[in-house]
């Protein structure tokens, strides 16, 4: 009897110092995993309007260097925010203790993106070294904030490479604040739920990590997720109602924007004069749009409600700086100075295509920009930027679903699309070759849409910036010299024209009497996505393009092509591939080549297809004709 | 009447002061209002029309404080100059005081229109425990605004009476820097950079100050120093020495204080003075007392096991590179505690370096410590002792005449080498019996990647096949000990894949773990690789593997020296088969081609023997470092190595 005590006790003991030993986390978790989450825990209650308690506790189990990322011992916190507890302890493998820290060791600093000159948001975070792999935290951080506008969004799974062992979510609000959720992308995943009017529970078991692919549907478009929408919230001392988007649109309106673009008399005065004898309302909303941009430039500053309310139009008008709020604002009040309605645009800004929620209403995106109907067409105004021209949506707005404020409330709408063939690059080129395997000639490069986008900043950058731009974008011609660059930028047709003169000492090698050509000097596309062993995941293509080249090659004096090339032509779902030389005249030849590559969603299956027709157009990119030396 | 009398006078007075316009805040001279570009360089967004600085001592509140009085003008000569309107001045505190940030003025002048910054849009932010910054934008920025701010820092800090940048990101027209010095603080100073002085004036105050309640008085020294059109340091080369060592500056460093009392507070003055000062210093010398606390907590046989001296030395070693988890810092002056760090198993360069020298003096083996700077922190002034320049410290080990320099923060690192950023040239040994030494860093120079390599030509399916081995040595050991640590052998091979041109894949991988070792690593590679197309003549470039895929000179012109920091040496020999019913039928020209004084040789050659081609590649580097005039030599060099490897072909015919 007394033995069978013993046992117990000692097995007891060991059982508290092995919660958390490596050994313990099940084998299928490991497979393909940076980190493991043990335990993601999250409690949320909602007892006011403005008051959201927080209990968070998170075991992550790093298993090498590039999990260090993923233990998330940190505390973002706002100036209202009250953080009554934060702890951390770091196991090692066998779950014995190493270190623990409280709140005063946690580092404290202000929280500042890049880009931003000043923001009040601060952070605590655990700065610790590890010594060894794998080893475990444990994070417990319990806060308060009145800032129920943003109510959590729960994730069972943290990233690429991270597993999750067990996640636990639940949150609860008092009676008086109905409240809506919104699940998403559950299938394929056991998530269990005992949901209630007032309180939600959710559970997961054992998800395994998820390896990044390229080319793949971004994570947040098929990791499992929950959002929550409070109808009654508050943000930094503003309360508010809203259970769609059109009435959190009207709320945004009504507390945020209204009464915001009140501007100097002679501020209007001017740009009254500025469209003055002008009827065409898109030609006024181009100039007061090309004002903006000559006067003012992008500063970030974000107190308080000011995250969220842009300052003044008076105050931008004054110091000619905003963010994209302040910007937008400004804007859209020079453009009701000479009576043209706008419409103040809430956007998610990010070159992977992403939208709000169409089916549900809560505080999202990143950036605003600002909407003019113009004759029944919407007119689109990126305020941050100093070059970009009217009504070109870039990659990081375009295509996607965006919130229009109105002052009759909130209004879903969607940008326009950049399809295959507007994406559109044509190179016109003209280059000799000389006996001494030198070649030396010119390119013209027009480019459209996202194309368009990838270059028209290179005009205001210094010579040097530009220099570096080619030597990389044609950083298979090995000695190139850059004899002179000029640029137009059509702001009218949204297009980008690039002048370039080249020389390229050694840039055919020799064989005796023979010279070897690679024929696509202006450009070869050579990259071939990479290998993927086992692929899960569906192909996307987000955005396509098309480029078109034209070259006249003058060969040497004495030199001829043993024979030409055949044309080559590819064809498939992914888009075409056509090249063809031909003979101009005696020692001139005309290469043309064409690259459609198509936008699409593709099975998974077809990725080595892709790649297959990626490899065939780099290779035939790279293609050379012998010169031989006439007698 | 008498109001307008006095105006004329304060007015006479300014022009009469000061050969360059001394103006009040906010106003501009005519040579700055009219100012309209930079002939000297109209590639320049922005310059600096006028800078001053200002540093003296003043009683404030019974203390002394060191203030630090800054004023500037910049022109934004275009859009992208607009950048330069965002400004932040840093500012530090320690356990011991703070510095505080005082009168931030600053005024936008658009033509005769001026614009002011408020109060409330100067912010405060903390960057780190010591540092924090100001920040703020000027308002109402155009092409062509004056920009226009001045502050003053006071100071607790008399050793952050530091010196002046001359030259800075944007040229300027003229930068001034002024400091008057009471006669018992004495400062080092050195001026840094190829730039001239304009101004160099050095005057005496009589009887400037003096401390209340003192009778003393002491004299000042009254210190102007001028640069006018001072270029825009370039910065951004590869390949090179801390920018530090290039950039026009003056640094002061605080050698001694006399107090009025009669006492001295010596800093730096010679190197006698720093010797004796290390041996008591808390945080360095003393921490090199620690013999018994070690010899306490080591396995026995580490410190009194067998062996000579040197296998002693390599056990120690080990044994320290392997116990210590590096943090990433440095911190050779501030809070050492090499116990502590030792029971965590985890410390800075300096706690982790002072143990490992206690162990080696505990086994009887001979070390110093020796400090040093690292690349990225610039020389070591020569002239006279700068605590303040160094930055590592390492272990200086002694046995049998050999001196071996020792770091235990890097598990890879052989005994006997230090990291890269080590490679600055030399230290300075602070030998805790006799005085201390200039000891020069001789990076270890046989840094090699040697490949060897089988190949056939698979025409039937397009593809070529074969084997090689690659032997690595010296510091390129240390480059892919590290990134095979950090990365698994899948993430590994799929870098090198993706690195190699073409459709290349690795079908097999090998470490061979017996030929390897602390100073070579021996792997053996299989591959097959794509685009070989069959014909009537086939091209086909004999490098699977490219050790440079571009010239990584590609500047035009090169303002700082080349220094790659140790000698290197890329080797590539192949062996290709000739593939049946074809024969060559023509290869590559033989290429032989020498740096200057023969410190750098690049050779190719191919020949052909049984049916096999045999190519050979070997590109050396015999200096690590090459004066900036050498630079066109070292770019064609290069030109010439990736050009032969790029643009090569064996040249087959069917038969």
């Amino acid at each position: 009897m007394r033995f069978f005590a013993l046992t117990l006790f000692f097995l007891f003991l060991n059982f508290v110092h092995a919660q958390y030993n490596v050994n313990s986390i099940p084998e299928n978790l490991l497979d393909g995993a940076d980190a493991v989450v043990r335990l993601d825990k999250m409690e949320v209650v909602v007892s006011a309007q403005d008051k959201m308690e927080i209990r968070y506790h998170r075991v992550v189990t790093v298993l090498n260097q590039d999990g260090d990322d993923d233990v998330g011992a940190y505390a973002y916190y706002e100036k209202n925010d009250k953080i009554s507890n934060l702890e951390a302890t770091v196991y090692n493998a066998n779950g014995n203790e190493i270190k623990k820290f409280k709140k005063k060791d946690f580092v404290d600093q202000s929280a500042i993106g890049g880009g931003t000159l000043y923001s009040d948001s601060r952070a605590m975070f655990l700065r610790y070294t590890p010594t060894q792999y794998p080893y475990t935290v444990e994070f417990v951080k319990e806060y308060t904030t009145p800032n129920t506008a943003f109510a959590p969004v729960w994730n069972f799974l943290d990233d690429y490479n991270v597993s999750t062992e067990l996640s636990e979510f639940s949150f609860q609000a008092d009676e008086s604040i109905p409240f809506r959720h919104h699940e998403q992308s559950f299938e394929g995943y056991e998530i269990s739920s005992s949901n209630t009017p007032n309180r939600l529970q959710y559970q997961a078991k054992n998800i395994k990590a998820i390896q990044s692919e390229p080319l793949s549907p971004s994570f947040r478009d098929f990791a499992p997720q929950v959002k929550i929408g409070l109808n009654k919230f508050h943000l930094e001392g503003v309360n508010g109602t809203a259970s769609n988007w059109k009435e959190l649109g009207q709320w945004i309106y009504d507390q945020l924007i209204v009464d915001r673009d009140e501007l100097d008399k002679n501020t209007i005065l001017k740009v009254q004069n500025l469209v003055k004898g002008i009827d065409d309302d898109f030609e006024k909303t181009r100039l007061i749009y090309e004002y903006v941009q000559a006067n003012t430039r992008y500063i970030s500053v974000q107190l308080g409600i000011g995250g969220w309310m842009p300052i003044s139009a008076e105050e931008v008008d004054r110091v000619k700086y905003g963010d994209c709020k302040g910007l937008t604002n400004y804007t859209k009040a020079l453009l009701s100075a000479v009576g043209i309605e706008s419409y103040y645009t809430v956007v998610y800004g990010d070159d992977h295509i992403r939208s709000l929620d169409s089916d549900f209403a809560s505080m999202q995106g990143n950036h605003v920009f600002l909407n003019v109907p113009i004759n029944g067409e919407d007119v689109w105004l990126e305020c941050t930027s100093q070059t970009v021209p009217i009504n070109h949506l870039g990659t990081f707005t375009d295509n996607r679903h965006v919130l229009k404020i109105t002052p009759q409330g909130g209004e879903l709408v969607k940008t326009k699309a950049n399809l295959d063939e507007g994406n559109y690059q044509k190179t016109t080129g003209e280059y000799t070759v000389f006996p001494d395997r030198s070649i030396s000639g010119k390119a013209t490069i027009a480019s459209k849409g996202t194309q368009y986008d990838q270059k028209y900043w290179l005009k205001d950058k210094s010579t040097k910036e530009q220099e570096d731009f080619y030597k990389r974008y044609w950083g298979y011609i090995n000695n190139l010299s850059l004899e002179k660059l000029s640029f137009e930028n059509n702001k009218k047709e949204v297009e980008f024209i690039e002048s370039v003169d080249i020389k390229a000492a050694n840039y055919l090698s020799s064989a005796n009497e023979q010279l070897i050509l690679p024929l696509n000097v202006f450009n070869r596309n050579l990259s071939v996505p990479s290998k993927v062993r086992n692929r899960h995941k569906d192909m996307v293509i987000s955005r396509g393009y098309l480029d078109e080249d034209e070259y006249t090659i003058h060969l040497p004096e004495g030199f001829a092509s043993e024979e030409l090339p055949k044309p080559r032509k590819i064809q498939n779902k992914f888009g075409n591939y056509e090249v063809t030389l031909e003979e101009v005249n005696k020692g001139t030849l005309r290469y043309k080549r064409k690259l459609l590559i198509k936008s699409g969603k593709y099975p998974k299956e077809d990725y080595e297809a892709y790649r297959e027709f990626r490899k065939k157009v780099a290779r035939s990119d790279n293609a050379k004709i012998i010169l031989n030396q006439q007698l | 009447m008498g109001k307008r009398i006095f105006l004329q006078l304060l007015l006479f007075q300014c022009a009469l002061g000061f050969g360059q316009m001394e103006l009040e805040f906010g106003m501009l001279s005519p040579f700055e209002s009219n100012f309209k570009t930079y002939e000297k360089d109209t590639t320049a967004h922005a310059v600096y029309l006028y800078e001053k600085g200002e540093n003296f001592f003043e009683i404030r509140g019974n203390y002394v404080w060191l203030i630090k009085k800054y004023s500037a003008k910049i022109k934004v000569l275009d859009k992208q100059g607009i950048a330069v309107a965002d400004i932040s001045i840093p500012y530090y505190r320690s356990d011991n005081g703070r510095e505080t940030v005082e009168e931030i003025r600053a005024i936008t002048h658009n033509g005769t229109v001026r614009t002011g910054l408020k109060k409330e849009d100067v912010f405060d932010v903390d960057l780190t425990e010591r540092w924090s910054e100001k920040r703020f934008t000027f308002p109402a920025v155009q092409e062509g605004s004056i920009l226009e701010y001045v502050y003053e820092i006071k100071s607790p800090f008399f050793f952050n009476l530091n010196g002046w940048k001359f030259q800075g990101d944007i040229p300027k027209v003229y930068t001034e820097y002024n400091a008057k010095i009471p006669g018992n603080y004495r400062y080092n100073r050195t001026l840094i950079g190829e730039l001239p002085l304009d101004i160099n004036e050095a005057t005496i105050k009589k009887e400037c100050f003096s401390i209340p309640g003192t009778s003393k008085q002491a004299d000042c020294e009254v210190l102007k120093y001028v640069m006018k059109d001072v270029p825009a340091f370039k910065e951004d080369e590869s390949f090179m020495l801390s920018p530090k060592n290039y950039r026009s500056s003056l640094e002061f460093e605080l050698s001694e204080h006399l107090r009025f009392n009669g006492a001295t507070d010596r800093y730096t003055k010679s190197w006698k003075d720093v010797d004796k000062e290390f041996k008591a210093d808390k945080d360095l010398g003393r921490q090199l007392k620690k013999e018994n606390f070690f010899e306490r907590n080591v396995p026995l046989d580490l410190i009194g096991g067998g062996g000579d001296k040197l296998e002693k030395a390599k056990r120690i070693h080990e044994f320290v590179k392997n116990w210590f988890v590096w943090n990433g810092d440095y911190g050779i002056y501030l809070n050492n505690r090499v116990k502590e760090a030792f029971d965590e198993r985890k410390g800075n360069v300096a706690e982790i370096n002072i143990t490992l020298i206690n162990l080696l003096n505990a086994a009887g083996v001979d070390t110093d410590m020796m400090v040093l700077s690292t690349r990225n922190n610039g020389l070591p002034k020569k002239s006279h002792p700068v605590m303040s320049d160094f930055n590592y410290l390492i272990a200086k080990v002694d046995i049998d005449g050999t001196s071996y320099l020792l770091d235990a923060t890097e598990k890879y690192l052989p005994f006997g080498m230090l990291p890269y950023r080590c490679l600055n040239y030399y230290g300075r040994v602070m030998d805790l019996d006799g005085e201390s030494y200039w000891f020069d860093i001789v990076p270890e120079n046989k840094n090699r990647r040697a490949i060897q390599i089988e190949m056939s030509l698979d025409l039937e399916n397009g593809l070529v096949t074969g084997n090689f081995d690659e032997i690595t040595t010296g510091y390129e050991v240390l480059f892919k000990k590290n990134q095979l640590a950090s990365l698994t052998t899948d993430e590994y091979l799929d870098e090198l894949e993706e690195s190699a041109t073409g459709d290349f894949s690795i079908e097999n991988y090998e470490l061979n773990d017996e030929e390897s070792d602390d100073s070579k690593l021996v792997e053996h590679f299989e591959f097959e690789m794509d685009g070989v197309e069959s014909g009537a003549t086939i091209y086909f470039n004999p490098f699977a593997i490219k050790f440079f895929k571009t010239n990584p000179f590609i500047a035009e012109q090169r303002f700082y020296p080349v220094d790659f920091g140790y000698l290197r040496s890329y080797m590539y020999y192949a062996n290709i088969e000739v593939p049946e019913g074809y024969k060559i039928k023509e290869l590559p020209e033989t290429l032989i081609l020498s740096l200057p004084e023969n410190s750098g040789m690049l050779r190719f050659n191919c020949s052909e023997s049984q049916g096999k081609v045999m190519v050979q590649y070997s590109l050396q580097l015999k200096a690590p470092h090459y004066t900036s005039e050498g630079y066109g030599f070292v770019k064609k060099f290069f030109e010439n190595a990736v050009n032969a490897q790029n643009n090569s072909y064996l040249v087959l015919e069917k038969i």
